[in-house]
């Protein structure tokens, strides 16, 4: 019963991986590989989908080019690394 | 951006930012946001304390850009010249290879599997904050991730990850960046390092690689937290680990898959996952209440899974601002 459920588990694509407590004995499995990425990267449509600029130069030349305003996101520390 | 930067650069850059700063009374927290013109004019921020600049957003602050004169908004209204950038601030070297990283915690899901955590642990911000992965990059010279693709390789061929770029990439990243405290890892809390390469397939167009490998960072056992102190902690915060004297921990196996193209001279795949047993800390939330609260508590230990992915173009962002190190 625990097998098919850790089975049924795996078909919850991202959601979910069985057994990552053996992980520790014999390595990650390739089959597991594309769904640890995917369960651990951030989901889709977050804040780093926008393709931020990290020059507040280089961004004030393409708004002073393009007619547009700027919207500048700061922190004590990157916001797109450790803010 | 960094404020810590943005401040202090010495450059036309520096000069426009603390102007605007200036005019916004902008202070030195994060997550701040503002809306302003390429000439400087701030048309929204929440930096400040004044009514008009609080709720900052992208459709606020284009709701005060259309209201601004045709003439200020059109463009080539304002003129912008390349600068100089302060040589002191950080950039990659060039040729460089730039990679992400992202570390989450996870959560076991009582089938033996792990799953995506939907808040952070009380200890933070007093739990139910919405859970967002952590993020940190990673920088290696041209001569750096040259030494991955030695000359003559074959199909089969195996051999070892770079020490130095090993202990880089374990040190820097394998921590959780997530949460209030991520661990700083000490050359000496690598108890144990294995990392190799495998040489899946040459073509004239390139290789691929396969990276696997094991990592234990540990660091030495804490003087215990004072009876009582620990005791409200497991009472109060079912988050912090049973052992009093528990330090931060991260045992993990690590699997990777790489391609080398010849053509274009460079990585086009640099994924990377690791996964194992975390033992991390946390801003004690009682540490303003007298001399004897520790700074950090240690938590109870949960899955960490952290994957590495080649960054995003174009996009400048200093390594090991998560690699933190008092």
């Amino acid at each position: 019963m625990r097998m098919i459920a850790a089975l049924l588990m795996l078909v919850q694509e991202g959601e979910s991986l069985a057994r990552w407590r053996e992980i520790g004995k014999g390595g990650i499995r390739d089959e597991h590989f594309e769904s640890m990425l995917k369960l651990i990267r951030p989901k889709p449509w977050g804040f780093e989908e926008i393709p931020w600029m990290t020059s507040l130069w280089e961004a004030r030349r393409k708004a002073a080019a393009e007619g547009k305003p700027l919207f500048l996101w700061t922190g004590e520390g990157h916001p797109l690394g450790f803010p | 951006m960094d404020l810590k930067v943005a401040y202090y650069r010495q450059d036309a850059e520096g000069d426009f930012f603390r102007r605007i700063a200036e005019s916004g009374k902008f202070t030195m927290a994060s997550g701040r946001l503002h809306g302003l013109t390429a000439a400087g004019k701030l048309l929204c921020s929440d930096a400040g304390s004044d009514h008009y600049w609080r709720d900052c957003s992208a459709a606020g602050a284009w709701d005060k850009w259309v209201r601004l004169p045709a003439e200020e908004r059109k463009p080539g209204a304002v003129k912008v010249n390349e600068r100089k950038a302060d040589p002191k601030v950080p950039a990659p070297p060039p040729g460089a290879l730039v990679l992400k990283a992202y570390q989450r915690m996870l959560e076991e899901d009582g089938a033996a599997g792990v799953r995506r955590r939907k808040v952070f642990h009380e200890a933070f911000g007093g739990g139910g904050v919405p859970y967002e992965p952590g993020h940190d990059y990673v920088w290696f010279g041209e001569a750096e991730w040259n030494s991955l693709i030695p000359a003559a390789l074959k199909k089969g061929d195996q051999f070892q990850f770079p020490a130095l770029l090993a202990d880089r990439l374990v040190r820097d990243i394998l921590t959780d960046c997530s949460a209030n405290q991520p661990v700083g890892w000490e050359p000496a809390d690598v108890r144990s390092l294995q990392l190799g390469l495998k040489v899946e397939e040459v073509t004239p167009a390139g290789l691929r690689l396969r990276l696997e490998g094991s990592v234990l960072l540990a660091q030495p056992a804490r003087a215990p937290v004072p009876k009582a102190i620990h005791g409200r902690w497991l009472r109060d915060l079912p988050c912090v680990n049973s052992d009093p004297s528990a330090a931060p921990r991260y045992e993990a196996r690590l699997l990777g898959h790489l391609r080398y193209e010849v053509k274009k001279k460079a990585f086009t795949r640099f994924d990377v996952v690791a996964l194992g047993s975390y033992t991390g800390i946390a801003v004690n939330p009682f540490r303003g209440e007298g001399r004897e609260q520790p700074y950090h508590l240690v938590l109870k230990p949960f899955p960490l899974g952290v994957a590495l992915q080649i960054a995003r173009g174009g996009q400048v962002v200093p390594p090991g601002g998560c690699s933190y190190r008092p």
